[in-house]
């Protein structure tokens, strides 16, 4: 063997070992989650209210916290969403403000999702008086999102074709009209995408709600937005640091962790699947 | 007398299920230029990339049959395919230099191959002058390949493939990106090198094959339908379909 | 209307930028009523509850970035090199299935990171190392690691496919073996893709939560070994604030250390955008 084949042979095999490498731990790491988490799972578990101090029962709670939180921050960073990037893409003046708004989308999206927590913290809980609950962590969750929505509505919108815009103009409809009637509708589709991709960012993020939102235990379900709820990535969090059985606590944490690990991935793969029809199916 | 350099011996191939090349034979003699022509889609570009093993890069293709190189059969398997495509040189449809300096782009074969200083310095002035190119970027050497005009760096691509010492020169189109003048210095350049290698250029333009060619293969629908002299073939075609192709009523 | 709707929008994203440094500073700077600058960056003394408390949060800087480069030591290989695995060798079918996957990866919560950490690979790495905790820089590094690799290669991913396939033609042409075209045509080609996914990576280990307080060890020291505990800036905040009074010298540390942590991700934005810039150029 030369020496050129020898780097070749080295070189081809280190990269098929760092991808071994890398696809057993994961692999590794789902299989340990879902093996001992999959145990837990029960219709009660999933159902019921946490019992005893968390060492007995179910998450039922922390679902209902967990889907209350999601949606409701998707529900404000959606539209705020779509619209900046609308502004950004169909007007796009003056200049400097346009550039202006894509330094704070990019500082924010590589903000630390804890300093979104001290600053819903600072704002919501203290300043608007949410005190800790379902809508100041909402509030906090939806600003985090904010970036990637933007983004994801961005690159819907560039991606319909100029013509089509065009075309509307040219028939005499206004901008207004061209925006709703046209770009829109066409690039709804992949708008929808970025939004299923935050759905499952938002309802896995912990830090941002740890002030703002989360309580490590109550039986009762929320009945307002003003109330704090069980959340599920908090519960996994909350069992493993508190609580005196950690015996009874661990695994209850793990079954937790394959109804979030399971919601996530879901939302997720619909997400992919989306896509991928979509992009199999365009004809521009 | 002319001798034979390369020549093709029932050579099949298939792109998933289409056959593309369909029991081509063909001698590609040594120190001539011979053009293969024919309407987009017949094979000749695919025919080309058979001579230097790129096809191997389509997971799709499938070949069968042979091409000898200088008589040894370069689909054999213990050839080393790094090697046949040292010997012979490509130059495409686009000028596409690396994004590294203009030394670098011509020294890159050479370094890969572990040569020494001194030995790149000369190769690649040689390989510079022998494209024409060498009083045009003598003094920038080290600038970026990217800053050349699109006909140097179709030059520079030459004198890339030049580098390595070949023995045959494939070119695939390798005007069409380019404007008339720029066109012309190519042409000019080929019938130049045919002195001391083998060319062998696609070409989707019959005048450029009329002026520059010694020998003119057509294609048809993966077939090899007429090879000849090009002065034969352009006065008198054999097969009514590459009087047809020469006299413009398809391409 | 319509337009001033989609105006006051955008306006909202920068709002919040300024409101989230605003808060930062208005809360975070009252520390240096108690510490000086130089104490409070420099000082490895971090007893935030003791009485005179010592408010210095260099060993929680350093245990941010050990982790880090931990973190980063793990995954820029792995990450790197299933990117150029997945762009370069493997064919187009399994490049299918395997970039969605990756995909996956990458939104799989943070928090189920610092459960696996917490109950499976911390008692593991005792048994095999026979160190006295495997709550430790060492396995915070390896779990972060991880999660970083899908978001690290990914998006080198991404920069290896837009290099023109010419390129790898013209060098496969010139006789060039693949792991040549690979390291010396088709990596450098895409260098600022790939400092990029890295520069990423570096912002979400260094700003990433659960994982670190979950699995670091919490202690608030300049680490002697990468076996030993360590308290990033973001367990700090994340662990100290809910028993923290609010208005207190603590609660504004806390703060205090949220702009350090801004800060970094800041320029390490800036950084990546310069790079990119000057690509775009």
């Amino acid at each position: 063997m030369t020496k050129r084949e020898l780097k070749q042979f080295l070189g081809v095999n280190a990269l098929r070992f760092f991808i071994a490498v890398t696809a057993i731990f994961l692999i590794l790491f789902l299989y340990v989650i879902i093996s001992k988490g999959g145990k837990m799972i029960s219709w009660s578990f999933l159902t019921e209210s946490p019992k005893k101090y968390m060492t007995e029962g179910g998450i039922f709670p922390a679902i209902v916290g967990t889907f209350w939180l999601t949606i409701i921050s998707i529900g404000i960073s959606l539209p705020l969403g779509v619209f900046t990037a609308i502004y950004m893409v169909s007007y796009g003046k003056p200049a400097w403000f346009v550039r202006s708004v894509r330094i704070a989308i990019n500082t924010l999206a590589g903000v630390p999702s804890i300093i979104y927590g001290l600053f819903g913290l600072t704002v919501f809980v203290q300043l608007m008086k949410l005190d800790v609950s379902i809508l100041a962590g909402s509030l906090t969750l939806a600003i985090l999102a904010l970036p990637v929505m933007i983004n994801a509505s961005e690159e819907a919108l560039r991606s319909v074709p100029q013509d089509f815009r065009e075309a509307s103009l040219a028939l005499g409809a206004t901008e207004r009209q061209t925006i709703l009637r046209v770009l829109l509708p066409t690039a709804l589709p992949n708008i929808l995408t970025g939004t299923i991709i935050s759905i499952g960012r938002v309802a896995g993020e912990t830090a941002p709600i740890l002030f703002t939102a989360a309580t490590f235990y109550t039986r009762r379900l929320p009945t307002s937005v003003m109330d704090e709820v069980m959340v599920l990535p908090y519960h996994i969090y909350a069992l493993m640091t508190e609580g005196a059985h950690a015996d009874k606590q661990v695994p209850i944490a793990y079954g937790t962790a394959v109804v979030l690990l399971a919601l996530v991935l879901l939302v997720s793969t619909i997400a992919i699947i989306i896509r991928y029809n979509i992009r199999k199916k365009r004809k521009w | 007398m002319v001798n034979t350099h390369i020549r093709t011996e029932n050579l099949n191939l298939w792109f998933s299920e289409n056959h593309v090349l369909q029991d081509v034979n063909i001698p590609i003699y040594d120190k001539k230029i011979t053009a293969l022509i024919g309407p987009s889609g017949c094979g000749k570009s695919t025919l080309l990339r058979c001579f230097n093993r790129m096809n191997d890069l389509i997971p799709e293709a499938k070949i069968k049959g042979k091409v000898f190189l200088n008589e040894q059969n370069i689909y054999e398997s213990r050839i080393d395919v790094t090697q046949v495509r040292t010997k012979v040189g490509m130059v495409f449809q686009r000028p596409n230099p690396f994004p590294k300096s203009i030394y670098n782009n011509i020294a890159y074969g050479l370094k890969i191959r572990g040569e020494k200083k001194s030995v790149i310095n000369e190769t690649v002035e040689k390989s510079l002058k022998d494209s024409w190119l060498w009083d045009e970027v003598k003094d920038r050497l080290n600038e970026s390949a990217l800053s050349l005009s699109g006909g140097q760096q179709q030059r520079l691509c030459v004198a890339r493939a030049l580098a390595n010492n070949p023995d045959i020169i494939l070119l695939d189109e390798p005007t069409s990106a380019l404007d008339p003048q720029s066109t012309a210095k190519i042409e000019e350049l080929c019938t130049e090198l045919k002195n001391k290698v083998t060319i062998l250029i696609v070409t989707h333009n019959i005048a450029q094959a009329g002026r520059i060619s010694d020998y003119t293969a057509f294609m048809y629908l993966g077939d090899m339908v007429e090879f000849g002299e090009t002065k034969k073939m352009f006065t008198v075609p054999k097969d009514k379909r590459t009087e047809a192709y020469l006299s413009g009523v398809f391409g | 209307m319509f337009k001033g709707i989609t105006y006051t929008a955008s306006l909202f994203t920068i709002i919040v930028l300024f409101g989230i440094i605003a808060t930062l500073f208005s809360e975070g700077l009252p520390i240096l009523k108690h510490v000086n600058i130089k104490d409070f960056l420099t000082s490895p003394n971090w007893h935030p509850t003791h009485f005179p408390a010592d408010f210095g949060i260099l060993s929680l800087i350093v245990g941010s970035l050990v982790v880090t480069a931990g973190a980063l030591i793990i995954a820029i290989p792995l990450g790197l090199g299933s990117a150029i695995y997945i762009s370069e060798i493997a064919g187009t079918r399994s490049k299918e299935i395997i970039k969605p996957i990756i995909e996956l990866l990458a939104g799989i919560p943070s928090v189920v990171y610092g459960l696996f950490g917490m109950a499976f690979l911390s008692p593991f790495l005792i048994k095999v190392f026979g160190i006295p905790t495997g709550l430790n820089a060492f396995s915070a590094s390896i779990v972060l690691g991880v999660m970083v690799v899908p978001i690290i290669s990914s998006m080198s991913e991404d920069a290896l496919s837009t290099v023109p396939r010419n390129l790898r033609e013209a060098s496969f042409a010139l006789g060039a073996t693949r792991w040549e075209t690979i390291v010396q045509i088709v990596l450098p080609a895409a260098r600022s893709g790939v400092v990029g996914s890295i520069m990423l990576g570096f912002g979400r280990a260094i700003g990433e939560t659960m994982v670190v307080i979950m699995i670091a060890g919490g202690a608030a020291q300049i680490p002697k070994s990468i076996f030993q505990p360590v308290r990033p800036m973001t367990a700090a905040i994340a662990s100290e604030m809910g028993e923290t009074v609010i208005g207190s010298p603590h609660f504004h540390a806390l703060f205090g250390i949220a702009i350090v942590l801004f800060f970094i991700t800041f320029i390490t934005n800036l950084i990546t955008e310069f790079v990119f810039l000057k690509k775009r150029k």
